[in-house]
């Protein structure tokens, strides 16, 4: 079940109308447990049942771990719950490409080999159901977090439905504290929720759903197209990835705030960022977040030396990047950030030491530069993310780099601008303080219509067409 | 700092005003589609009244030879094929997917309202629209109301079995306008957003729309398609009888042309052999008859060409391919034309009614 759909709309409105009608806040929970899992079985029923099993094991591990006293058997526990869910993740994401690449190393070394594909179903949201159970059994194995003793509590931390499928990553510590509280009907947060809703509704719908037409057919026969069409569907591709997840994201936002819960944001302007560093703290934030404490801080972080610190980006990035998908694309994207991450501490440590150049990069046409250059560097790292493979991104790079002739975009190109122009004028305007306020200054009955217009306008300009949200295959 | 509430303003009030707008937009945009020129509500047949206006442009001294049918005659006539067989009459297929005798009946007046008056008329008439059991007849779900304004979908309900699910439909696809396939696709071809979505690729020799793919399908793939047919069409045919409604449109449509004093012709598509066996004997007698009468009423040239093409000239139970296309086409021009000219004249030299 697609958030855009009809079908998903009477789905959650059975389950609102069911969930504000019930008073009792156990029946609740099981309530949204139940919608939850009828949401993911609706996609795989045999999938729904891995999700459980597995998330059922993350429980009873933790609460083994909190309940030893030997710190050999918390550790051992620890590490089954990481083999089982590394395990279970490496095999039905990984498992086809790594034997891909191995049967490809062995055939370059003149060797025949002849290694099975594995018929397997790559479930969906996977990586980040995965990665909350490893947050939660790891929180639990270093005492930040008690261990949940109602299982009905912590299956609907790992499969609440707005976050189930394509994050944002929720903390056991952040998320388990809310199922505990009874909630009561807040207008309040039935505004913010229906707000949340319509910026989603307006970033997938009416943006992302679009500059995927333009997309599309480029990345699917790079050669067939001009520089200059390569190059706007490459700026389109990155904003149909934001526009797309953050889309998504503040659905979910939307949806668990409709039901009192509260959920992290995961998008903040990340191309206003001046740098990569910076954008790396505005873009997926509950990804990097999560990789920050589970990966880079245990790996040392930047407490044992510059190069270890780099190193240690390096590899974070890297396993960033094969997170999101199983392919050499995936991770050579990955690797480009990590290089130009460490690129850029060498520069900041450079230009720190040269007051002059430090004011130059901080003043407001600096500022500029430095977002258009980070945003070009996305842009060009974008190719990798979303190309077919390293030989059609190399056709892309090619056309980028080097003028070439070819076919336009398929479709009116003032739609296109349009568009980015949409996107452009979202993040000048979108801080939540600033919205907010500018929201506020209007009267409510143009508000309505102004909300009313906002909904109707995105679900008529959308395609036609459904498509399904692009983190989804992560 | 997170979202907040705004300052000073009761939420409540605000999250009524938003559903309060959400349903005030939707109702405004309803009407406005509505009112607005026919390209929003139906942008296929936009497409296809703008394409005939320009070949009219090209020639507009030729007389007009229109053909309104469904998929099986976009599909199957070759207009530039018979139009070069003709010589001298602009042949142009009207034909829209999914049509039957009332969507045809509609895109006539449609074209007489706005002051297009063919010189002939090709009726497409498909005796499996024409069949009922406890299935409806098959226009009842296939025509999308939302294509139709509030006066055509009330002159064209009445052939409904249920008439009240067409007005439900269409009050659903006029209230939730903006999800509503059909006119997303309507506004965004009137307003340019994206290519036109009903861009028919056109054939070699334009006069008027081809739907078909230019390449025969291999065997297996019409195997496959034929059995689709059987599974779909069967259970719809099985013994099933004349349908009123359907029967009653075919009847008022030959009434608009007579009442309009444009000559008419009534054609029968050709139809694969598993389809031609579908049809239970009585059903076929039920559908023999009713021409019969209807000829009787005003003799008009009844083209039956369902067994004209042999199976291998389809993708299916009934749309032809391209080679079937042409043989059919190559046989209208040959036997069916002579006898249209003989029975009308040429030109524009028609005999009144």
């Amino acid at each position: 079940m697609l958030f855009c759909t009809s079908q998903f709309c009477w789905f959650f409105l059975a389950v609102f109308v069911a969930y504000w009608a019930i008073p009792w806040h156990q029946t609740r929970v099981g309530l949204l447990l139940a919608a939850s899992i009828y949401f993911y079985a609706s996609w795989n029923p045999m999938l729904a049942v891995l999700v459980f099993v597995s998330a059922t094991l993350d429980y009873l591990l933790a609460r083994g771990i909190e309940a030893s006293s030997s710190p050999q058997r918390k550790k051992w526990l620890l590490y089954v719950s990481l083999a089982v869910n590394l395990g279970i993740l490496g095999y039905l994401k990984y498992a086809n490409f790594f034997l891909r690449s191995l049967e490809t190393t062995v055939h370059s070394l003149g060797l025949s080999a002849s290694l099975p594909v594995l018929k397997v179903i790559l479930p969906i949201g996977i990586s980040f159901y995965t990665f909350e159970a490893i947050s939660y059994v790891v929180d639990v194995y270093f005492g930040k977090t008690k261990a949940e003793r109602n299982l009905g509590h912590f299956l609907l931390f790992i499969l609440f439905f707005p976050h189930l499928v394509a994050g944002p990553i929720v903390r056991a510590r952040d998320f388990l504290p809310q199922v505990l509280v009874n909630k009561r009907w807040s207008w309040d947060r039935a505004d913010i929720g229906l707000r949340l809703i319509l910026l989603g509704v307006i970033k997938k719908l009416a943006f992302a759903d679009r500059l995927g037409q333009y997309v599309d057919p480029v990345f699917a026969d790079p050669a067939a197209f001009s520089s200059y069409a390569v190059w706007l569907a490459a700026i389109a591709c990155t904003l149909q990835i934001y526009c797309d997840f953050s889309g998504y994201s503040d659905l979910a936002l939307g949806l668990a705030h409709l039901l009192g819960y509260h959920l992290i944001r995961n998008f903040d302007r990340p191309f206003l960022s001046p740098n990569l560093s910076e954008f790396w703290r505005r873009w997926h934030i509950s990804l990097q977040t999560w990789l920050r404490d589970y990966l880079f801080t245990p790996l040392g972080g930047g407490r044992r030396g510059r190069w270890t610190y780099h190193r240690n980006v390096l590899i974070v990035m890297t396993v960033a990047g094969l997170w999101h998908g199983a392919g050499w694309t995936f991770i050579l994207f990955g690797i480009a950030h990590g290089v130009m991450l460490f690129i850029h501490r060498v520069f900041r440590d450079w230009s720190d030491r040269r007051p002059v150049v430090r004011a130059a990069l901080e003043s407001a046409p600096g500022w500029m530069l430095r977002v258009a250059l980070t945003f070009s560097f996305v842009v060009l790292t974008v190719i990798l993310f979303r190309a077919t493979s390293v030989v059609a991104s190399a056709e892309l790079y090619r056309r980028m780099l080097w003028p070439a002739d070819g076919a336009p975009l398929p479709l009116t190109l003032w739609g296109l601008y349009v568009t980015f122009l949409g996107v452009a004028i979202g993040h000048a305007i979108g801080a939540p303080d600033h919205s907010n306020r500018l929201w506020g200054w209007l009267p409510r009955p143009i508000r309505g219509l102004a909300f009313g217009a906002a909904l109707g306008l995105a679900l008529l300009l959308a395609p036609p067409q459904d498509s399904a949200f692009i983190y989804f295959q992560f | 700092m997170a979202w907040t509430r705004t300052r000073g303003l009761s939420s409540r009030g605000a999250v009524l005003w938003y559903l309060l707008g959400a349903v005030v937009f939707q109702i405004g945009v309803g009407v406005a589609v509505e009112r607005a020129k026919t390209a929003v509500r139906d942008p296929e047949f936009a497409q296809s009244a703008a394409r005939l206006a320009a070949r009219r442009a090209e020639a507009p001294t030729r007389p007009l030879m229109l053909v309104l049918g469904s998929s099986r005659t976009s599909m199957g006539f070759d207009p530039g094929l018979v139009a070069r067989a003709d010589g001298e009459a602009l042949v142009y297929n009207m034909s829209s997917l999914g049509a039957g005798p009332v969507l045809e009946q509609v895109e006539l007046r449609r074209l007489l309202d706005d002051g297009v008056r063919p010189d002939f008329v090709v009726i497409e008439v498909v005796p499996m629209c024409l069949a009922s059991n406890k299935v409806v007849p098959i226009e009842d779900t296939a025509l999308d109301p939302s294509r139709l304004s509030w006066k055509e979908l009330r002159r064209s309900a009445q052939y409904y079995r249920y008439p009240i699910h067409a007005y439900a439909q269409w009050l659903k696809t006029r209230g939730l306008v903006c999800v509503s396939l059909n006119s997303k696709r309507g506004v965004h071809d009137v307003l340019r957003i994206d290519t036109p979505l009903f861009e028919k690729p056109e054939s070699p020799d334009v006069a008027g729309l081809g739907f078909s793919p230019n390449i025969t399908p291999p065997l297996e793939e019409r195997i496959a398609g034929i059995q689709v047919g059987v599974e779909r069409y069967g259970p719809r045919l099985a013994v099933s009888r004349l349908a009123e409604g359907p029967a009653r449109a075919v009847r008022d449509l030959i009434g608009v042309c007579r009442s309009e004093h444009i000559p008419y012709a009534v054609l029968l598509m050709p139809e694969c052999s598993k389809l031609r066996e579908l049809h239970p004997p009585a059903f076929r007698a039920d559908v023999e008859q009713y021409l019969a009468q209807l000829q009787a009423e005003d003799p008009f040239e009844l083209i039956d060409a369902r067994t004209w093409v042999a199976d291998d000239g389809f993708w299916d139970v009934h749309h032809l391919h391209v080679e079937g296309a042409r043989a059919f086409s190559e046989r209208f021009a040959a036997e069916a034309l002579p006898r249209l000219r003989g029975k009308y004249g040429r030109g524009r030299e028609f005999v009144r009614r």
